[in-house]
């Protein structure tokens, strides 16, 4: 999709991952920068989401490229991770609408395939367990609880993150939790 | 979360976070792609297609067929207007 070429950005080391330095060269570096200090993170965050690597690479980057073409209107680059997480959210959403809609035009329904062949890897048969059920959730539930416990934000940054109240942020854990409760409970 | 076989909340957070670490890990550093190549020409460089104000508009870097192998044609479409 994209051509691939080396970053020669500043070493991961020399900016510490969550900092964020104003753009020293110009916007690439910027973005550069943000790159290799959370690019890891958002896509494993988006695995989490969309369950393949591909989709989550493909929507972490489209990301990267939107904050790319916009960061010119960048008033605060502390806002910019709030952007790259709201943005990577948006995309993951997308991912599965169109997943959902090509599944729908078909008969057979397909497990996403992190619980399957990606897992197959994954040491623990509760782990799989647990994100099966996880996979079973809803999608607000899903995304406010990977925001909490894989990203550990707050309420108030989950809530800046999704566009919704803190008030909405806590009940839709509590019932995510409590589903989650009941499920693993219950084959346990 | 009051039912029988319900876990309590500490142990659903723990198992959570357990679990999304785990998938998150089968992520390697090493696997990722790098940034991809952002529009825009590199820095450093010169737009190709903007010349001089005073030099005439980028022409092909070759001639058409014809002119490339005509004796009549090939300096006239070669030359700056």
């Amino acid at each position: 999709m994209y051509m691939v070429t080396e970053h020669r950005g500043r070493s991961p080391q020399a900016v510490r991952a969550g900092d964020l330095v104003a753009p020293a060269a110009g916007p690439g570096d910027l973005v550069g920068t943000l790159y290799q200090c959370h690019a890891l993170r958002l896509i494993r965050m988006a695995v989490l989401l969309v369950g393949d690597q591909p989709s989550a690479e493909d929507v972490v980057q489209d990301a990267f490229l939107g904050l790319h073409r916009g960061v010119s209107r960048l008033r605060d680059p502390a806002n910019a991770v709030a952007y790259l997480r709201a943005s990577v959210l948006n995309g993951c959403r997308s991912v599965l609408r169109s997943r959902k809609r090509a599944w729908s035009s078909r008969a057979a329904m397909h497990d996403p395939p992190v619980w399957s062949a990606e897992s197959a890897a994954m040491a623990g048969e509760d782990r799989r367990e647990a994100l099966r059920a996880v996979a079973r959730l809803p999608r607000r539930q899903r995304e406010v609880l990977v925001l909490r416990y894989y990203l550990n934000l707050t309420d108030r940054e989950i809530a800046a993150a999704l566009g919704v109240s803190r008030g909405t942020v806590a009940s839709t854990a509590s019932r995510a939790l409590a589903a989650l409760a009941r499920d693993l409970g219950g084959r346990a | 979360m009051t039912g029988a076989g319900a876990l309590s909340l500490a142990a659903i957070e723990r198992r959570l976070r357990e679990a999304f670490t785990a998938a998150g890990e089968t992520v390697a550093p090493g696997s990722i792609r790098g940034l991809p190549w952002l529009p825009g020409r590199p820095e450093g460089t010169r737009n190709r297609w903007v010349t001089h104000p005073a030099l005439g508009p980028v022409r092909p870097v070759r001639a058409p067929r014809h002119a490339s192998r005509c004796w009549s044609c090939w300096p006239r479409a070669w030359r700056r207007p």
